[in-house]
């Protein structure tokens, strides 16, 4: 076979495992309007300023327009043929692992996801060893104890209303964006999270997280504040395949870190991409922000985005405490129809503010991988540092790559440094793998790795390695 | 409203000239109704326009523009005395030269050498010339250009640089655009058309010149038909008068083994906006850009590229370094787009700026759009101030704070100027920017 | 004795030009074999068409590699099977460490084997024993595989893959290319090392003087894509002293 065949093998892997059967449900009628907002916030029973919030939310949304200005093109969504609350009835579960199918539970392998968690993964009955309850309960002691709050953001709703009151829309405002709109008026949950004064989350927020965050819907929404001093690190998304009847995602997340506070936020996402033909697919358009509230605080993204049809997002950084740093360390893999507009931003507003962006865009098939970021720099950031670094890898000759940078600095003693190179998987680099015994689907994986490992480096440990077999796994063909 | 006095200016223009002559068929009436439709169609850009997201041009132009139609003079016309076009004239020393005064189209010499020609653009020119017509309005477009569109339907009458097969230009070719502004506020709209037929070579300069103490608009499109092996290096040059705002934008499409150099250069100008397009159109062409912005007050300058790099094996260089100094703003967007088929392509672009003071700005959107995939593409930005290691490493030699800072940023925009390959040119330019970085103490 | 490599009529063409045309050879265990000539002459295209490079074409003629059709081969089974080929302009892998590079490699030809991977401990001991021998520093293991190496560390690193692999027939093209005199002694010196009776060593070369180093039981000129000549370590001293004109005069007497 030549080296071009291969190649096309290589990254020509279809996404094995399609949409399940239908769940039963309990389904409001498709359609948006003010009642199918009150039905959600009074089936959730959620406080009157909640509820008005919402509406408030509503009104605004239905005065915007929805972006074109991300390089991806797709047909328009109607938002009136969409399901806004569908509450998920207890989920037809399989008796063992056999019943599951054995394409999936060779990714698991390939993984290498522990069994019982597989289980979970694959929704099959969990025994009395890995039960997800007790598995929560056992951590909510522990992290209470901390006085770490970290629940479902209905359930704050319910115990911690002043906590959420106070912060919700602080950093990502009802009317930032069309789906930030969208995504407030008809959020249907997601996670909270609040570490006290002065506490080090003694925990990645992460096995816990992958085992229970799934059906929180396709309106997300996710708070975490990091109190004075505190440190928390926190997953989201799984390296596991995710397959979901909804085709639009439009999450909010709003970090918000106080003086010294360091919040690590961490995603690997693999939402159905479609097929080879780009039919079906998830459209993953999110609004992620975090504000560096206080001195000497951090925010840090790292993504792994190997899923979803059409991606749209910029988690971002207002650094608005003197001496906080921001930071974004991207992986974006794009193939066969996939389309991405990914990057970040970030807001230089305190003094002696640092921020490094790290992108790495992986694209084949044909596909498009856009970058996409702002380097603000404010007329009072005084002493203002970045440096951004934007590559872009190609892999055949029909994919596409993309570098939008804006740099706007208004004060002189900043310093913003900017570079980006594109290139491709050589022939020379494979044929020398393939000479010392490494066939052409390893060298691809090996080198793709070694391209994105300063943001695999970024993840914690044993994300780290599963993300890297995500990567592999992503570009993956049926070599003969 | 400024944008309405405009586009009623375009249409009372055309108007004026479809009735004069009744039944206006030429290609050259065709291009002017299509320039006038687009200019219609996208109104005049404002901010929310990408291209202008950096650039809101209404706060710089008035309304109250009187357009001066574009035509030539046959008879002997006295330029009027202007010292910055004078400064340059005498920089360049021998040299072929042209003016357009206020649209008017005079001066223009008659002593060319054989395979060199300079004629007027009108509609019988280009209705009986292939080659003009087939050039005329093709690399510079209208569409996501409404400036382009403007000029073009104010094309009543313009300049064609013809350089025959194998032409060497003895001496620079200098096109001086003066706009007198001393009894209204005036919009002019000169059209080039430079034709370099294979194996031509020439060194262009075009400035722009203001004189009088209203506003000029000087909507200007240059264009430029490098043909195989031919090697064109074109400078443009802004005069520091507070009244001109100047729109220009250059095209060229470059053919086989052919080069295009740009040398954009503001020293100081209160509204600049460059549109340079550089096309990469046949296998081994390549294209260099050029481009300095030195800025102090309430000056801006927009720098708009495009290099397009439409077949393989095709290299371009972009390097733009920009000073902006007091309340002053510099633009960069540099585009470089690789299309599918353009395999083994190199395209470097760099952008570096010094911010010397509190309230100095710097937009910069240096984009990469690559559709092909074995190319070596790369860029680089850095928007910071003058190293502050070295400042010292010059007082621990004995050298003041402020000599080092002025010899410092001298020596970084320099670096630009230096590509400069007419000799006295560069010299000017390089004087000019110690004048202007109060270095002059610097030059030896 | 079955010969490790025979090489009979082998006809090679790259966009339809013909480089080589017809090259019979033959590698037995224990054996260095030097192939010489102008540039131009093919010497870069066999080692190539050995290793199963693609840009070329085998239009006639065969290469039995103990006892397989080597050219049926993908490029990572050659290797595998233990056929090596230290490349003229060795590759730059950005991110991939050397040492990463070399595990996978090495485990990759072992699983071919039928052999476990080796263990961490194991293989890092391995390779600093194998470094040794090219002289090479342990750092060089955690850098990104031959990315900002010198010329001379490029090629040494060659040398230690080829002593991490130990190959049964190792293919050296244009190993002493841009070398100084002292990093010619030092890859020399290794490639001697891993000299054994059960494999054999074919040197691609331009230049006499690496043949002082590494002395070849036979020398071979290559000249317009056929060995003109073939001699023992003599041959190698008359080119030296005469140059290869002689020889191209000599062929087209004879063609």
């Amino acid at each position: 076979m030549d080296q071009q065949s291969v190649l096309d093998e290589v990254v020509g892997s279809d996404y094995k495992y399609g949409f399940t059967s239908n769940i039963e449900q309990e389904l409001l009628p498709k359609g948006l309007n003010e009642d199918v907002i009150r039905f959600i916030s009074a089936r959730k029973n959620e406080p009157a300023w909640m509820l008005e919030w919402r509406l408030k939310a509503y009104e605004q949304w239905k005065s915007m327009i929805e972006p074109t200005w991300p390089n991806v093109d797709y047909p328009p969504v109607d938002f009136q043929d969409i399901i806004y609350w569908a509450a998920p009835k207890k989920k037809p579960e399989l008796n063992s692992l056999d019943e599951v199918d054995p394409e999936i539970l060779a990714t698991f392998e390939k993984l290498g996801i522990p069994l019982e968690e597989q289980k979970v993964l694959a929704g099959v009955a969990v025994d009395v060893v890995l039960d997800s309850v007790s598995v929560k309960t056992t951590f909510q002691d522990k992290l209470a104890e901390l006085g770490i709050i970290f629940c479902p953001i209905s359930e704050a709703l319910e115990n911690h209303p002043e906590l959420v009151r106070q912060y919700i829309g602080s950093v990502v405002p009802t009317n930032d964006n069309f789906y930030a709109a969208l995504n407030s008026a008809v959020f249907s949950d997601g996670s909270f999270v609040y570490i006290p004064k002065g506490v080090r989350c003694p925990i990645e927020l992460s096995t816990y997280f992958r085992i229970n965050a799934r059906n929180t819907g396709q309106f997300e929404r996710t708070l975490i504040i990091a109190d004075e001093g505190s440190y928390v690190s926190y997953l989201e998304g799984c390296t596991a395949p995710q397959r979901d009847e909804n085709q639009l995602h439009a999450a909010v997340v709003e970090l918000v870190a106080h003086d010294r506070a360091e919040i690590k936020y961490s995603t690997v996402q693999n939402w159905f991409p479609g097929d080879k033909d780009g039919n079906g697919g998830i459209y993953n358009f999110v609004t992620k922000r975090g504000i560096c509230a206080g001195v000497d605080s951090k925010i840090s993204w790292t993504q792994v985005e190997t899923g979803s049809a059409i991606t749209w997002k910029y988690p971002s950084v207002v650094l608005k405490g003197d001496n906080s740093i921001g930071e974004f360390y991207s992986v974006a893999v794009t193939n066969n129809k996939q389309q991405a507009d990914t990057g970040t931003k970030m807001i230089h507003v305190g003094r002696n503010t640092r921020s490094r962006i790290v992108s790495k865009g992986i694209s084949a098939g044909t596909s498009q991988n856009s970058y996409r970021g702002l380097v603000k720099v404010l007329p009072v950031a005084q002493g203002a540092r970045n440096f951004s670094q934007c590559d872009s890898l190609l892999i055949g000759d029909a994919c596409g790559a993309h570098t939008f940078p804006y740099l706007e600095v208004a004060n002189n003693s900043a310093t913003v440094e900017h570079e980006a190179t594109t290139s491709k998987i050589g022939e020379d680099m494979l044929f020398y793998c393939n000479q010392r015994g490494i066939d052409t689907e390893a060298a691809v994986a090996l080198i793709v790795n070694g391209y994105a490992r300063e943001v695999l480096n970024q993840l914690p440990m044993e994300f780290a390695v599963e993300a890297q077999k995500l990567l592999a796994i992503s570009l993956e063909g049926s070599v003969g | 409203m400024a944008q309405h006095r405009i586009l009623e200016l375009a249409s009372h223009a055309l108007k004026h000239v479809e009735g004069a002559v009744a039944t206006a068929d030429g290609h050259l009436y065709r291009l002017r109704r299509e320039g006038h439709d687009a200019l219609q169609r996208q109104g005049i850009p404002t901010p929310r326009h990408e291209e202008w997201k950096y650039t809101n041009v209404f706060p710089f132009i008035g309304s109250d523009f009187t357009l001066a139609v574009n035509r030539w003079s046959r008879e002997a016309v006295a330029t009027p005395p202007c010292a910055s076009r004078d400064e340059i004239a005498q920089a360049i020393g021998d040299h072929y030269r042209i003016a357009i005064v206020n649209g008017v189209v005079c001066d223009v010499p008659s002593d060319l050498q054989a395979d060199f020609e300079i004629l007027e653009l009108t509609p019988e020119l280009v209705d009986s010339d292939e080659a003009v017509r087939q050039h005329l309005g093709t690399s510079a477009p209208m569409h996501g250009h409404p400036f382009v569109a403007l000029n073009t339907a104010l094309l009543e009458s313009g300049i064609v640089i013809r350089l025959r097969r194998n032409c060497t230009l003895s001496r620079p070719l200098h096109i001086s655009i003066l706009t007198d502004t001393s009894e209204s506020p005036i919009m002019v709209a000169p059209r080039i058309l430079v034709i370099a037929e294979e194996g031509a070579e020439a060194d262009i300069v075009q400035s722009h010149h203001v004189m009088g103490s209203h506003l000029a608009l000087d909507v200007s499109v240059c264009e430029c038909h490098v043909a195989p092996a031919a090697h064109v290096r074109y400078h443009k040059l802004v005069d520091d008068a507070d009244q001109l705002r100047s729109i220009a934008t250059i095209t060229a499409e470059v053919h086989r083994d052919g080069t295009f150099t740009s040398h954009a250069v503001s020293i100081g100008g209160k509204f600049v906006r460059n549109d340079l397009i550089v096309r990469l159109c046949e296998p081994s062409s390549q294209g260099f850009l050029y481009g300095v912005s030195l800025l102090a007050d309430h000056e801006f300058t927009d720098n708009h590229t495009v290099v397009d790099h439409m077949v393989p094996h095709c290299h371009s260089e972009e390097l733009y370094k920009g000073i902006y100094d007091g309340a002053s703003t510099g633009v960069f967007n540099g585009k470089i787009y690789v299309r599918p088929q353009a395999q083994k392509t190199t395209a470097y672009q760099s952008n570096h700026t010094l911010l010397l003071s509190s309230k100095a700005q710097v937009q910069a959107k240096p984009q990469l759009e690559i559709w092909a995939d074995d190319v070596k593409c790369s860029h680089g930005a850095t928007m910071g101030q003058v190293d502050e290691e070295a400042i010292f490493y010059f007082r621990a030699r004995g050298i003041d704070k402020d000599t080092a800072k002025a010899l410092l940023t001298y020596a970084f925009i320099t670096e630009v100027v230096e590509k400069i390959t007419l000799d006295g040119l560069r010299d000017l330019l390089t004087t000019r920017i110690a004048r202007k970085l109060s270095a002059e103490a610097l030059l030896f | 004795m079955t010969p490790l490599l025979q090489i009979t009529n082998l006809h090679a063409s790259i966009d339809d030009r013909e480089i080589l045309k017809g090259i019979n050879l033959t590698v037995n265990a224990g054996e260095v074999h030097a192939i010489m000539g102008p540039n131009g002459s093919g010497k870069s295209t066999l080692a190539s068409v050995l290793a199963g490079r693609e840009d070329y074409t085998v239009t006639e003629g065969s290469v039995v590699f103990q006892g397989k059709e080597l050219l049926e081969m993908a490029p990572e089974e050659r290797s595998r099977e233990g056929l090596f080929l230290a490349f003229q302009y060795p590759v730059e892998i950005p991110g991939v460490s050397t040492a990463n590079f070399v595990k996978t490699a090495v485990n990759e030809v072992r699983k071919h084997r039928g052999q476990e991977p080796l263990d961490p401990a194991g293989f890092l001991a391995l390779m600093r024993e194998r470094m040794a021998l090219v002289e090479m520093d342990p750092s060089f293991l955690q850098r990104s595989l031959n990315e900002g190496f010198s010329g001379g560390e490029k090629k040494r690193n060659e040398v230690f893959q080829m002593a991490m692999l130990d190959p049964v027939v190792a293919v050296l093209d244009e190993t002493d290319s841009g070398l100084d005199i002292d990093a010619l002694r030092i890859v020399a010196s290794g490639v001697n090392a891993l000299r054994r009776a059960d494999n054999a060593t074919v040197v691609i070369t331009h230049y006499q003087r690496l043949l002082d180093h590494i002395v070849p039981d036979f020398v071979h000129v290559l000249w317009n894509g056929r060995i003109v000549k073939s001699g023992d370590k003599s041959l190698a001293l008359e080119l030296e002293q005469r140059g290869y004109d002689w020889l191209k005069q000599e062929a087209a007497v004879e063609a």
